[in-house]
């Protein structure tokens, strides 16, 4: 059977999810900029969290929220560390593009 | 969620804007009649009778100055930052309750389908939370504006000013906690209900509370004593240095708009919003809103008295007081708070 | 299963998720670092507006102040300050590498999609249960609240406190990190 969320059914929600993530994946792939490259792993923790919120409102059960809740704080440490490491590779390299950053390559 | 409460939001909202411009507008004319006031000399009294048409010739004379654009400016953001420090000035309106809710006549109440008038756009589950997060969406505006004016004054102007908001709202933030701990709900309307008896502003908690908000407001509107990033003398005029006619105007606005939502902010936290002192007038929301409306007056006038009395703090100062001295105050406030409703209440 | 189209609240979805897919394209796509991050505060925006279609209220309201208040602010400080240079991102369509991978993920989204669409669990009648009201009756604490924000609340604090707690230990780390990581060395000035 159907399970709709105000009216709209879960799959879309799911889907929506799947795209940004999909989207999220491949600027990583794609882009050299450090920075741009932090953003996209962002796109994919929000898809995450979109899924969550989604499966907890189908299922009743408030413990996705508080997942989500969770998921948000460990992403804004993450972004605070992950550009500090930026800020100090861009002090040492002058650069932030990650084909440039290749001393331990052989 | 049916047709009727769409058309009800969005009467209430339109009417709501055109309130607030006109607030917004009078309140210039205000500031510089009270400015003048302080400094001994006669504000604007020209343009009409004691001057009440200036709001209306300062619009019309923004509107018709001519629209300079710079040509080495990043066209899509530079046209983007004046409309998200409006916008988001107007959004924060959208959860003020002015009164109590308003018992509708049979006549009316059959068709529009609901008996009580609330003076709320809408009440959602999160209301004091829905605030802060518009006013660190207004940020956007400032660093939008500061970067893509590619000019060195307005990009510094823009960083301090940008740096200097994000860095108040924590203790904004933390200074709202000890009210909703007293309140026991984020709701503006349950926070309002909860001060019937006592004003927050006069328990220990809410008294450190009220002089930390105070603090962190004056920063977050960027108004003196905290104005360095747009203060004349040092930056030119800071992010918005680039911007001309109706541009300019819309920063304007916007900055109005934020220092009338705060008084209004203030004065349902700490104050008592809208009910009215010692319990007279039981069941009339008009009084209810009356003494909200002298609050909310007396606070926006205490912006404009602040901004003639102190000096500008100095940018390092500044960042002093918001990190090493507002938030271990908060802090403790927290504490503070949480014994008082554990034990006292 | 189609969308129930008399409901405003469909409409609006479709309009939030149509702007959040536009918006994540643009952070990828475009070459300017601050438009990038521009594109990626509306994409959070409009998920904020999907998760209050959804009455996650509290959800929306956290997403707003912490992802595009704070993350992103934090964000464009750091492109402004290194004031990065654009890509030119001509070279993607030209190296195969990337190419197979462009191919690569949209199969693999292709399959998800198709996965998705069979889903058909076997929970509830199609109306999902609202959880506004959280409710626990234990040998020590016994609460009964209804809202969203008390629920969340109610949830963190009593059946998720460990967690909690490990959070904020998490975050004092962080910050002490990023400031150290961060720092200005004083022997070796660059």
């Amino acid at each position: 059977m159907n399970i709709n969320i105000s009216g709209v059914p879960l799959t879309y929600y799911l889907s929506l999810a799947g795209a940004m993530f999909s989207i999220g994946v491949l600027g990583v792939l794609l882009r050299r900029n450090a920075v741009v490259i932090f953003m996209s792993v962002e796109l994919m923790l929000n898809s995450v969290n979109l899924v969550f919120i989604a499966f907890s409102k189908s299922m009743g059960n408030i413990g996705g929220e508080v997942i989500v809740f969770f998921v948000m704080a460990i992403a804004a440490a993450e972004a605070a560390v992950g550009l500090a490491i930026v800020i100090a590779i861009h002090r040492h390299k002058k650069t932030v593009f990650v084909d440039e950053i290749n001393l331990l390559k052989w | 969620m049916d047709l009727n409460t769409i058309l009800v939001w969005a009467f209430k909202s339109v009417l709501l804007f055109f309130i607030i411009i006109t607030a917004c507008a009078y309140y210039t004319l205000a500031e510089r009649v009270v400015s003048a006031f302080i400094q001994d000399r006669r504000g604007p009294n020209r343009a009409g009778p004691l001057g009440l048409l200036q709001p209306l010739a300062d619009g019309i004379k923004f509107l018709t100055k001519e629209e300079v654009f710079p040509t080495q400016v990043n066209k899509v953001t530079y046209l983007i930052a004046p409309a998200i420090s409006v916008s988001c000035a107007i959004m924060s309106w959208a959860i003020i309750p002015f009164g109590g809710a308003i018992p509708l006549p049979d006549s009316i109440s059959s068709l529009v389908g609901f008996k009580e008038l609330q003076l709320q756009v809408a009440n959602p589950d999160t209301g004091i939370l829905f605030l802060l997060a518009i006013s660190s969406l207004s940020v956007y505006g400032v660093i939008l504006a500061g970067w893509s004016s590619n000019n060195k004054y307005s990009l510094m102007g823009g960083i301090r000013s940008t740096a200097q908001m994000i860095s108040y709202e924590l203790p904004l933030g933390l200074s709202l906690t000890a009210v909703i701990l007293m309140a026991g709900s984020l709701k503006l309307t349950d926070i309002n209900n909860a001060q019937k008896d006592l004003w927050f502003v006069f328990t220990l908690p809410g008294f450190f509370s009220f002089l930390i908000f105070s603090v962190a407001m004056f920063a977050e509107t960027n108004r003196l004593p905290f104005d360095l990033a747009e203060a004349e003398s040092e930056l030119v005029v800071g992010f918005h240095t680039e911007y001309g006619a109706f541009k300019f105007a819309l920063f304007f606005i916007a900055e109005y708009m934020n220092m009338i939502t705060m008084s209004c902010v203030v004065s349902l936290l700490f104050f008592g919003g809208y009910n009215v002192p010692f319990g007279l007038f039981e069941g009339s929301a008009l009084a209810g809103i009356l003494f909200f409306l002298v609050k909310v007056i007396f606070f926006a006038f205490s912006f404009m008295w602040v901004r003639w009395t102190l000096p500008r703090f100095r940018y390092d100062m500044l960042m002093n007081i918001g990190w090493k001295k507002l938030i271990p105050w908060a802090l403790l406030n927290i504490v503070i708070a949480a014994t008082y409703v554990v034990y006292w209440k | 299963m189609t969308l129930d189209l008399e409901n405003p609240q469909s409409i609006l979805f479709l309009a939030f998720a149509g702007v959040c897919i536009g918006s994540s394209l643009a952070v990828i796509l475009h070459k300017n670092p601050v438009i990038s991050a521009a594109s990626l505060v509306l994409s959070f925006f409009a998920l904020a507006g999907i998760y209050a279609v959804m009455n996650a209220i509290f959800i929306a309201t956290m997403q707003v102040l912490v992802y595009t208040g704070a993350i992103m602010v934090l964000v464009i400080f750091v492109i402004m300050l290194l004031s990065l240079r654009e890509e030119t991102n001509l070279e993607i369509w030209r190296n195969p590498i990337k190419q197979t991978a462009i191919v690569l993920v949209m199969i693999v989204y292709g399959s998800l999609l198709i996965s998705a669409m069979n889903y058909n669990p076997e929970i509830g009648n199609g109306q999902p249960k609202e959880n506004y009201s959280y409710e626990i009756k234990g040998p020590v604490t016994s609460v009964n609240v209804k809202g969203n924000t008390a629920s969340i609340g109610a949830s963190t604090f009593i059946d998720y406190l460990l967690p909690f707690e490990l959070v904020s230990v998490l975050l004092t780390a962080a910050v002490i990190g990023a400031v150290v990581i961060a720092k200005r060395d004083k022997l070796n000035q660059s």
